[in-house]
């Protein structure tokens, strides 16, 4: 299943929050929404949550105009807001028995489906407890359990690890990768960009309402890092022991620039394509030098988000 | 099947059937610590006040009518003021929180979840006269009020109650976003709305203390009062529940369908009313203009174009295309509503008139005609209007037009009714062909009728000439819709759009 964003585009009074937005999200994959603060991605999750209403433009579900149809968003879309849930007098049981009702789940698919949710969502221990008293990792979870309640293909989370500890987050990730494992297409938005590296596959970059980048992360890493260099690659390499022989052969390298030693450390920009890199490994290989490591420097998201966005807002 | 798996069974299903708010609500509410503490209040007020009564030395039949007055008005105060209150923090706290957002997004309709914070306050505040009414049989004992009487005075302050609890639930939705217009309406929904039944409230507790309806005799005199009353209640709770049910609409639905159907019927019932009330009060007339006219600007909200969602809901018979056409899209279709029960008004007006054919206050055929003529054209022309101003000086966003709307209408009130009330002479002419209603005035004149006359009927024609070209355009698009298969994808819509250029 495909949720495709073309030109979507939402106009406050007093700001334009988000301009022409076109990108796609699909099933099976975990896809990261990033943006500075005031970029609009809440905004743009609420749209696509049909709590929203676009000033222009088209929202499709496998070519099914969600705009018209709204009542699809409340079949195939969860959605779990930044603000967690925050009911008096309410234990999590009864939150989510709630929510299965409003669903219109009758019994006994009704309690099925609660008991399956708990378990899952690991809620089971601490049904009966008042949601209040819960800390934040657990009532993020209430809130995934809540977004689940319909079986939804999508889920839309908003900061969902904002305010987490480490130990929540990590769980958190988990749960994520196992929805991801189970066909469904999540679309999260968050600040950790190192986390958001780890388990996304795509990833969505928005500033001041517009599209900076859209796609597969590696390609999106690649393809920024390789615009930033004017298409040189860093490359590192790692030898046994400090080789004199090495740093002459290499700088002597026409495609070469840049290069710098420490120890037995070496890292240089390269300008060659994979293929003329891997030749380059094979010769220094075939002249004997101890090579313990040879690639390129990995950009990560965050470096990227940083080259690509200037931290403006509406 | 065992005798317990049947109840079982029963029991699921009606389990199944309960509304999810109240569920939900219900819960909540009878843990808190509101409930309980107001209602152990309530029960010792209710023990001070049979006490303090009975301790007094000289007991007569006429106390069992002040006391039980007393009892009510105290459940009154707790089950009208207090529980109402309640519910609409509780909803509006909802709202700020934005879990209400959560249930827009689950499948339960906009009057599922109204019916829900209402039954919930509701359930709760019958449970407050339950606990009164053993106490009010005592009353019956000591003596001074009969038991029909009391029966429907505390029918009919439940019912007051359940309107001021929907007017509450109305203050807790009225946070909801949507857009700065639709909360102007809100302001003036709710204003309308609350004012009415809060002067119902005030005027009901008022009555009840003095004793006014149960005068000596023990049973209702002012069966009037109480009708009216009580029509003005049900008038304000249905206008307040289709506002509401409207603004929790999506925006791509028929948003306003519910609210139109409502304020339909409400129409004729005010003109019905000020066709019977036309030989007591003339001062109806002007309340049923205001009235009309006011709700008329929920319409002006809508945009003049079809979604495809609701190019579906257009009916497809010619019959139901014609019956359902005043509650379809397009703010002229208020206008069209008001042509066709202008036309009904006229028709019973003429019955009126000759049942009125022995009053000395109205003559002719004639002042009964002028005076529906008038109240119809007087709000057709401040609809055109409004809608002048709209399309003038609010072209971008349909909805910032309530505002300019609200303020021409009542600006232009204002001017004409300070125009016509001083300076009669000087401003004839100008009342006459720009304000109908000043037709009316001048038509009770010596000698101005035939002039009144004639300048009535050219704003009546200017208005109908100007709106009718509008309607049309909307009578053919809705008449003409064939409910051919609407294009769902993008490149459908792409291939619909190019043939209907073509």
């Amino acid at each position: 299943m495909i949720l495709n964003i073309k030109n979507l585009r939402k106009q406050f009074p007093s700001c334009l929050a988000v301009a022409d937005l076109s990108f796609k999200i699909s099933t099976n994959e975990i896809t990261g929404f990033v943006g500075p603060n005031g970029a609009g991605k809440t905004t743009t999750m609420r749209i696509l949550a049909t709590i929203e209403q676009c000033t222009s433009g088209w929202i499709d579900l496998d070519g099914t105009s969600l705009l018209d149809y709204p009542e699809l968003a409340k079949k195939h879309i969860g959605y779990v807001p930044d603000a967690l849930p925050s009911n008096d007098d309410m234990t999590v049981h009864e939150y989510l028995d709630f929510f299965a009702r409003a669903f219109g789940l009758k019994n006994p698919v009704r309690n099925k489906t609660l008991i399956e949710l708990e378990e899952f969502t690991n809620l089971i221990n601490i049904k009966n407890k008042y949601i209040n008293t819960l800390s934040k990792g657990m009532k993020q979870r209430v809130s995934i359990a809540r977004a689940l309640i319909s079986d939804p293909d999508f889920i839309l989370m908003d900061e969902p690890a904002a305010g987490l500890d480490p130990r929540a987050r990590v769980e958190l990730r988990e749960l994520l990768k196992v929805l991801c494992e189970q066909g469904k297409g999540i679309f999260i938005s968050s600040h950790i960009l190192t986390e958001l590296s780890e388990i996304c596959t795509s990833t969505v970059i928005i500033e001041r309402g517009r599209l900076l980048k859209s796609g597969k992360i590696d390609d999106v890493v690649n393809e920024i890092t390789l615009q930033n260099n004017n298409n040189k690659r860093v490359v590192q390499i790692k030898t046994l022991a400090p080789d004199e022989t090495l740093i002459k052969k290499v700088i002597m390298e026409p495609m070469v620039s840049n290069f710098s030693a420490t120890s037995n450390y070496y890292q240089f920009e390269y300008e060659g394509t994979d293929v003329q890199a891997s030749e380059l490994l094979a010769n220094l290989l075939k002249d004997g030098h101890k090579i313990i490591s040879f690639g390129f420097k990995q950009q990560n998201l965050e470096s990227v988000f940083m080259n690509i966005t200037k931290g403006e807002v509406q | 099947m065992s005798i317990i798996e049947v109840i079982e069974s029963y029991g699921h299903k009606i389990d199944d059937s309960l509304n999810a708010i109240l569920v939900k609500d219900l819960r909540q509410i009878v843990r808190g610590k509101f409930l309980w503490s107001i209602f152990f209040l309530y029960l010792a007020i209710i023990v001070f006040i049979l006490f303090a009564s009975i301790s007094e030395a000289s007991m007569n039949r006429s106390d069992g009518e002040f006391i039980s007055g007393s009892l009510l008005l105290l459940l009154f105060v707790v089950a009208g003021l207090l529980v109402p209150m309640h519910i609409g923090k509780k909803t509006g706290e909802e709202v700020n929180d934005a879990t209400h957002e959560l249930l827009f997004i689950t499948t339960m309709t906009p009057k599922q979840i109204i019916n829900g914070k209402f039954l919930s306050g509701s359930v709760i505040v019958l449970m407050l006269y339950s606990a009164l009414a053993p106490f009010l049989s005592l009353t019956l004992l000591i003596g001074g009020i009969d038991i029909r009487s009391l029966f429907i005075t505390m029918v009919y302050s439940y019912f007051a109650s359940n309107v001021l609890l929907l007017a509450q639930i109305f203050i807790g939705f009225s946070y909801v976003r949507n857009g700065k217009a639709f909360n102007m309406i809100d302001k003036i929904g709710l204003g309308i709305g609350h004012i009415v039944v809060w002067i119902i409230a005030c005027r009901f507790g008022a009555d009840l203390f003095d004793g006014r309806y149960f005068t000596g005799s023990g049973s209702i005199e002012e069966w009037g009062i109480v009708l009216l009353v009580a029509i003005g209640m049900i008038v304000s709770s249905f206008f307040i529940y289709s506002l509401l049910v409207a603004k929790l609409q999506p925006e791509t639905s028929n948003k306003m369908y519910f609210f139109r159907r409502v304020t339909s019927y409400l129409w004729l019932v005010a003109m019905i009313i000020s066709c019977f009330d036309i030989k007591i009060n003339e001062a109806t007339f002007v309340v049923v203009m205001i009235f009309l006219s006011i709700m008329t600007i929920p319409f002006h909200l809508e945009p003049d174009t079809y979604s495809n969602r609701i190019k579906e809901e257009i009916p497809f018979g010619f019959f139901d295309k014609v019956l359902k056409f005043p509650f379809f899209y397009g703010r002229l279709n208020a206008l069209t509503w008001l042509y066709i029960t202008a036309f009904f008004t006229i028709v019973i007006g003429y019955v009126g008139y000759i049942s009125l054919s022995s009053s000395t206050y109205y003559n002719s055929f004639e002042e009964v005609f002028i005076k529906f003529a008038v109240f119809f054209m007087n709000v057709n022309v401040y609809c055109f209007i409004a809608e002048l101003i709209r399309k003038t000086f609010f072209k971008e966003t349909n909805k910032q037009s309530i505002v300019g709307i609200f303020l021409v209408m009542f600006i232009i009130s204002i001017l004409f009714s300070v125009l016509g009330n001083f300076m009669p002479e000087d401003f004839d002419k100008l009342i006459v062909l720009t304000n109908p209603f000043g037709v009316f005035f001048l038509s009770k004149r010596d000698g101005a009728s035939l002039f009144t006359l004639g300048g009535g009927f050219t704003v009546f024609v200017l208005a109908i000439l100007v709106n009718i070209t509008a309607l049309k355009n909307q009578l053919f698009s809705y008449f003409e819709h064939s409910n051919e298969e609407i294009p769902t994808s993008l490149n459908e819509m792409k291939d619909y759009a190019e043939s209907d250029n073509s």
